[in-house]
C-alpha cells in the first residue's frame, strides 16, 4: 500500500483530500505547512508526496525544493487554489511531477496519483 | 430916435434884451447848453441843462458852482483839457476859430441830488478880439444809455473774446452770423469779415432743415438755452464734433456756444473701448470661473473616480487572493460531498445486508455464514472510519460552503459602489469585510487580532471608500510585515485591529507589527504617487486617497504613529455626527 503525504495549511482541505486518497485505499499522513511536512519525510518511507504552495511558515515551492534536494526519488504533485499559472510552472520546474488547480475533482487526483507512483 | 443919440443906458437895456432874447432862444433848443465865462464863471444854464441836473431857476439864479456840475476828479480833468488846448493854441501861434471842428469829450456829470451820469460834452471858446479865449459854451448830452450799451457790447466782446469756447453771434431772422470770437476765426481759419458773410449753416456738415431751426428759434423763449450735438466743419474741410449752447438773446439775436468735443469723443470712446473690454475681460472672468466650476466638478469627479479607480485596481489585485480562498472550500465541499456520496452507497450496502439479517431473524433462519457476511460488509466497507469521518466531512462542508457565502457577502459589501450619499454604518462590519477579503494577503504573514467595542455607534459615513481607506491600511500593513517575516521561517506578524468611541468620535486604530516608515518618508506618506514599495506594488495612491476620505469627505482625521523595527499605528477618527458638506 502506497504512502502519501498530504502538506496543506487549509485543515479541511488536508482532511478532504485524505479522505479521497484513503477511500482509494492510500495510507496517508498530513502536515499543515512545509517544514512539519519535511520532517515526516525523513521520520517515514514514503511513495509521494502532495504539496500546496501558499502556506505559512515553509510555503510549497520552497517544500518541494528541498524534498527533490534530499528525496530525488520521491515524486511530489503540487497542487494549489492560486489562479496564477506562474506557481504551477514554478512547482514542476522545481521538480514536481505534475500539478493540479484547486478545484480538482479526486478523479483527476487519483489519476495523477496513480501516474505519478507508476 | 436917431442911432448916434443912443444913451448908454438904452443900449444897455437893449443889450439886456437880447440878451434875455438870446437866453429864452437858448431855452428853447433840445440840446443843454452851458455857458462859461473865464473870469465870471457860469454866465448861463438853459432850461434843458437845468432839467438834466436837475435844478430849477431858483438855483441858477442863487448861483451855481461849477465843479458842482462834475463826478469827482471830473472837474479838474475838464481845466486840464481847457488849459492844454489854450496852451497848445497860443504855441502853435494859432488862432482858435469857431470853424474848428469842436471837440467832442465825455465827462461823468454830477446832479444836484447827487446822481451820476454819463455826458458827451461839446464844446466851443467865445474868444476876445486877439483871439485868445474867455469863456466858453457848452453842449452836454447824457449818454449813460449809450454808455451802458457800449460797456456791455465791450463786456460782451470781452467775454466772447476771452472764451475758450467757440462763440457766434447770429441773426435770427436770416442766421446770419454778426459777431465771431477770435477763437473761433483761429479754429475754424475764417477771418471777422468772411464770417459776417456767412450764415449759421455754413460751418455745419449736415446742416438741419431751416423750418427745424426756425422753429426752434420761434419755440423757445428769449433768455433759453438749447443744447445740441452735431459735426461742424473748418475752412480747410477738417470736420470735429461740437455741443453747442444756443441763447437766445432776444428776438433779434442768438449767441451759440460751441465746443469742440473731439477729445470729449475720444475719451468716451476709450471708455466705451474701456467699459467693453472691463465686460470682455468680465465676461473672460465669468468664463474661466464658470470652467473652474466645472474643473473643481470635474476634479472631485475624477476624485471618486480615483477612488473607484483604486478599488477596482485593489478588487483586482484582491480577486486573485479571493479566487484562492473560494478555491479552497469549493475543493474541499466538493471533495467530501463526493465522500459522503461514497459514504452513503456503502452505508446502503451495510443496510442492505443487515436488512437481510433482521429478515432472517425474523424467520428464526439467522445463519452463521449470514452474521460473517454482513460483519464482512461492514468490515469492507471501512464502516468504522466511515462513521468517524462522515460527521466531520458534513462539519467541515457546511463550514465550507459558509465560508464562501462570507467571502461572497464581504466581497459584494466591500464593492458596493454606494449610493454617493453619506449612509449610517457599522463600522465593526466594513472592517470585518475588508478583512475577509484581504485574508489572503495577510494569512500567511500575519496573525489578524479583532478588538472590536461591541455597541460602536454608527457612523454617517460613505461605507464603499472607507472600506477601501481600511483596506488601503491593512494591506500596506500586511506588506509591511511580508518585509520582516520574509518567508515566514521565523512566525508570523501581527495585525491588529481595533474599535472604539470616544464623544463624538469613533476610532478605528490598525497597526502593525512591521518594518516602521523611514523617517524621511514620514512626511511624504499622504502624498499622491509617493510610494516605497517596488515597481508593481503600489502606485502611491492608496493613503493620499485614505487621507482624502477621511479628512475631506468625513470630516474626520488621519493619523499614524510609528518606529524603525517595531511597526506602525494608523489611527482614523470619524465624527458620529456627519458635518455640514
Amino acid at each position: 500500500m502506497s504512502k502519501i503525504l498530504i502538506i496543506e495549511d487549509v485543515e479541511e482541505a488536508r482532511n478532504s483530500i485524505r479522505r479521497t486518497l484513503e477511500m482509494d485505499g492510500y495510507d496517508v499522513i498530513t502536515a499543515p505547512e512545509g517544514k512539519k511536512g519535511l520532517n515526516l519525510i525523513q521520520e517515514n518511507i514514503l511513495d509521494l508526496v502532495i504539496t500546496d504552495i501558499f502556506m505559512p511558515e515553509m510555503e510549497g515551492l520552497e517544500t518541494i525544493r528541498r524534498i527533490v534536494k534530499s528525496k530525488p526519488n520521491l515524486p511530489v504533485i503540487v497542487i494549489t487554489g492560486s489562479i496564477e499559472l506562474s506557481f504551477l510552472e514554478v512547482g514542476l520546474q522545481f521538480g514536481a511531477v505534475s500539478g493540479l488547480y484547486k478545484p480538482f475533482t479526486p478523479e483527476k487526483l487519483l489519476s495523477a496519483v496513480t501516474k505519478a507512483l507508476e | 430916435m436917431p442911432k448916434k443919440n443912443k444913451t448908454k443906458e438904452q443900449l444897455s437895456a437893449e443889450l439886456q434884451s437880447l440878451r434875455k432874447q438870446f437866453n429864452d432862444f437858448l431855452d428853447e433848443l433840445p440840446d443843454a447848453l452851458l455857458e462859461v465865462d473865464v473870469g465870471q464863471g457860469l454866465t448861463h444854464m438853459n432850461r434843458q441843462t437845468q432839467r438834466l441836473f436837475g435844478y430849477t431857476a431858483k438855483d441858477v439864479a442863487d448861483g451855481i458852482e461849477i465843479p458842482q456840475l462834475f463826478g469827482q476828479n471830473e472837474y479838474d480833468r475838464a481845466v486840464k483839457i481847457i488849459n492844454s488846448y489854450i496852451a497848445e493854441s497860443q504855441k502853435r501861434k494859432t488862432k482858435y476859430t469857431p470853424s474848428q471842428k469842436q471837440k467832442l469829450y465825455e465827462f461823468v456829470m454830477r446832479r444836484k441830488d447827487g446822481s451820476l451820469f454819463h455826458a458827451e460834452t461839446q464844446t466851443s471858446f467865445v474868444l476876445d478880439g486877439k483871439g485868445v479865449p474867455t469863456g466858453l459854451r457848452t453842449i452836454i448830452r447824457n449818454i449813460t444809455e449809450r454808455k451802458l450799451a457800449e460797456a456791455a457790447s465791450h463786456d460782451l466782446s470781452q467775454i466772447m473774446n476771452s472764451s475758450p469756447d467757440f462763440i457766434f453771434k447770429s441773426r435770427i431772422d436770416n442766421f446770419k452770423f454778426t459777431k465771431v470770437n477770435k477763437t473761433a476765426c483761429d479754429y475754424y481759419g475764417y477771418s471777422q469779415e468772411e464770417f459776417s458773410k456767412m450764415r449759421i449753416f455754413d460751418i455745419e456738415v449736415a446742416p438741419p432743415l431751416k423750418e427745424q431751426v426756425r422753429k426752434l428759434y420761434d419755440t423757445t423763449p428769449v433768455g433759453n438755452v438749447i443744447e445740441v450735438f452735431g459735426t461742424n466743419k473748418k475752412k480747410n474741410g477738417d470736420t470735429f464734433p461740437v455741443h453747442v449752447r444756443f441763447l437766445k438773446l432776444d428776438e433779434e439775436f442768438a449767441l451759440a456756444n460751441v465746443r469742440d468735443i473731439t477729445e470729449q469723443k475720444m475719451a468716451e470712446e476709450e471708455l466705451k473701448k474701456a467699459k467693453e473690454s472691463a465686460e470682455a475681460i468680465n465676461i473672460e472672468l465669468i468664463q474661466s470661473n464658470e470652467a473652474l466650476q466645472r474643473e473643481i466638478i470635474e476634479r472631485k469627479n475624477l476624485e471618486s473616480q480615483l477612488v473607484q479607480a483604486q478599488k477596482l485596481e485593489s478588487i483586482g489585485q484582491l480577486a486573485a487572493g479571493i479566487a484562492h480562498e473560494i478555491n479552497t472550500p469549493i475543493q474541499y465541499v466538493g471533495d467530501n460531498t463526493r465522500f459522503l456520496n461514497v459514504a452513503f452507497g456503502r452505508i446502503k450496502t451495510v443496510l442492505d445486508k443487515s436488512s437481510e439479517l433482521i429478515n432472517a431473524a425474523k424467520e428464526d433462519a439467522v445463519t452463521e455464514k449470514l452474521i460473517t457476511e454482513v460483519e464482512s460488509v461492514i468490515e469492507d466497507t471501512k464502516m468504522e472510519y466511515m462513521l468517524e469521518e462522515i460527521p466531520m466531512s458534513i462539519d467541515e462542508t457546511l463550514g465550507g460552503v459558509e465560508r464562501v457565502a462570507t467571502i461572497v457577502r464581504a466581497m459584494k459589501e466591500f464593492s458596493h459602489p454606494g449610493t454617493g450619499e453619506k449612509t449610517l454604518t457599522d463600522i465593526n462590519r466594513a472592517l470585518e469585510n475588508t478583512i475577509t477579503v484581504a485574508r489572503n494577503e495577510w494569512k500567511y504573514v500575519a496573525e489578524l487580532v479583532k478588538d472590536f467595542e461591541p455597541a460602536l455607534p454608527l457612523v454617517p459615513c460613505l461605507p464603499g471608500e472607507l472600506n477601501q481607506v481600511f483596506l488601503n491600511i491593512i494591506l500596506n500593513a500586511a506588506q509591511a510585515i511580508a518585509d520582516v517575516v520574509q518567508d515566514g521561517s521565523e512566525g508570523k506578524g501581527i495585525i491588529k485591529v481595533s474599535t472604539s468611541s470616544a464623544g463624538d468620535w469613533v476610532e478605528i486604530k490598525i497597526s502593525d507589527s512591521g518594518t516602521g516608515i523611514p523617517e524621511e518618508a514620514r512626511s511624504k506618506v499622504f502624498d499622491a504617487f509617493f510610494t516605497t514599495k517596488e515597481v508593481g506594488k503600489g502606485t502611491g495612491q492608496g493613503l493620499a486617497i485614505a487621507n482624502n476620505v477621511v479628512v475631506k469627505k468625513h470630516g474626520g482625521s488621519l493619523n499614524f504613529e510609528t518606529e524603525i523595527g517595531q511597526g506602525t499605528m494608523f489611527v482614523i477618527r470619524l465624527p458620529i455626527k456627519a458635518p455640514n458638506n
